[in-house]
């Protein structure tokens, strides 16, 4: 399996305070059959530190050294970029990290209200070559299911967390989940683990396979990020 | 609802302005052949000065301003021009979605000065140079009316034949009457199906006690009625090869 969504990379954001933190967190992939673990630590969030993309890239380089090591797991850098008023600006000056040097981003919208124009963000990142995975769809709150609907004319990917199939964040994101999978909008399920929540990728992918069906699951949790992000 | 259904539904992908500029993608349609007569018209209209500066507005939004102001810088580089084609709509910025560009470094940026005049105009695949609007601002009517635009202008001038600013609909803000001070003619654009007598003669009566210069109306979204007057079909398919 591969987990497409996670905070392990330690000290860069809000999900992981230790190396062993982060070495526990990667016991418990393992543990799950993930072997496959790409770091998505938060990028241009209010409250996080501001890191350049070369100091990620170092960070990521020595903590890959240090766990290889010990473990035998394959780890991927990408990025979760909360949306910024500056973002294309951004991209256009290449200082964010795509999910293991593909075209592919992980984009977090605004949890609290959405953002003015999303055709013009749309638009851009297309522009720029860049193709957009919208991290956790079902996680915010404004966004209609006939926006979620409505978004998907645009070439853009959605991913939704494992802790929310499976009923942990509650029974209405439960249901929104299932419905997205039922509707064929969802090509990425990832665990979002951080050192203070559990991570449920194996139960969710059990979920899947249970309600919907195994080919399902596979598409889901191991054909498609491999397929994308050039895993072998 | 599966996904198959779901491409169906929406059959635009979000980048469906591209093909807007007729003038460069159907060369030989009636419609671009239209948008040629447009400098010949306007040489006539000031025949011992003629416009370089020509301003792109209208009543309302929606009447397909930004999709005539491309074609007419289009048009002008087919002529061999050097054209350049401002986007001076602040507020909903369509310039960059024609051309195929990012809406960055644009007027509003070099206005409050955090980039200098060669990266603010940018080249496009049309043969025509685009100045796009730039990031959004408050008060985007103070902007245009600072020195540093009117100074723009002139080093446009000197350095272009022809600028084309395609400027927000007059009914809405009064960005328009602003740049209209500076410009050296106007064409109104009117979507013959849409915008209403009233809002037409509203707007017009407002350029007029401005003194902006109207050179002419430009049609859009004519109706079929009009579209056949004179037999332009058969004219096409005498007169072209293909």
């Amino acid at each position: 399996m591969v987990d497409i969504h996670t905070h392990i990379l330690p000290f860069v954001d809000d999900g992981s305070d230790s190396f062993n933190d982060s070495c526990r967190m990667i016991e418990e992939e393992l543990a799950m059959g993930v072997e496959n673990i790409i770091l998505t630590p938060h990028v241009l969030r209010v409250g996080m530190p501001r890191l350049t993309k070369q100091e990620y890239l170092d960070f990521f380089i020595s903590f890959k050294t240090e766990i290889q090591k010990n473990y035998k797991v394959n780890l991927y850098l990408g990025q979760e970029i909360a949306y910024h008023p500056q973002i294309i600006k951004y991209l256009q000056d290449d200082q964010l990290l795509t999910i293991n040097n593909t075209p592919y981003l992980l984009l977090e919208l605004p949890f609290f209200e959405p953002i003015k124009d999303y055709d013009e963000l749309f638009y851009s990142c297309a522009v720029l070559n860049y193709k957009i995975i919208i991290a956790h769809i079902e996680r915010y709150h404004y966004l209609t299911y006939s926006d979620v609907l409505s978004f998907k004319k645009y070439p853009i990917l959605y991913q939704i967390n494992s802790n929310s199939l499976t009923g942990e964040s509650g029974r209405k994101l439960k249901k929104l989940s299932f419905r997205m999978i039922k509707d064929g909008l969802v090509d990425l399920v990832g665990s979002d683990v951080h050192a203070c929540r559990t991570n449920d990728l194996a139960l969710a992918y059990q979920t899947v396979a249970l309600n919907f069906s195994d080919d399902e699951a596979k598409r889901l949790f191991i054909h498609n990020p491999r397929k994308l992000f050039d895993i072998k | 609802m599966k996904m198959n259904k779901l491409t169906k539904l929406f059959k635009n992908n979000g980048l469906e302005d591209n093909n807007s500029i007729i003038v460069a993608t159907k060369p030989d349609s009636i419609y671009a052949e239209s948008f040629r007569k447009i400098p010949i018209n306007l040489k006539y209209s000031k025949i011992d000065d003629e416009p370089r500066v020509i301003q792109i507005t209208s009543s309302l939004a929606g009447e397909h301003k930004t999709t005539s102001a491309a074609n007419i810088a289009a048009v002008y580089s087919e002529l061999g021009h050097k054209v350049v084609l401002v986007d001076c709509d602040l507020r909903k910025p369509r310039v960059h979605r024609i051309t195929g560009l990012v809406n960055t470094d644009g007027l509003t940026n070099y206005l409050v000065g955090n980039i200098d005049y060669k990266t603010l105009v940018k080249p496009t695949k049309y043969n025509f140079a685009v100045i796009n609007a730039g990031d959004s601002v408050p008060f985007p009517h103070v902007i245009l009316r600072s020195e540093k635009f009117k100074d723009l202008i002139a080093k446009l001038r000197q350095d272009y034949d022809y600028i084309i600013l395609d400027c927000p609909p007059l009914l809405l803000v009064t960005d328009s009457l602003i740049i209209g001070e500076i410009c050296d003619t106007s064409i109104f654009v009117i979507n013959q199906r849409m915008t209403k007598k009233s809002a037409t003669k509203e707007a017009i009566r407002l350029m007029r006690e401005s003194n902006i210069p109207i050179a002419g109306i430009l049609l859009s979204n004519t109706s079929k009625k009009i579209r056949k007057y004179g037999k332009y079909h058969t004219y096409k398919y005498t007169y072209s090869n293909k």
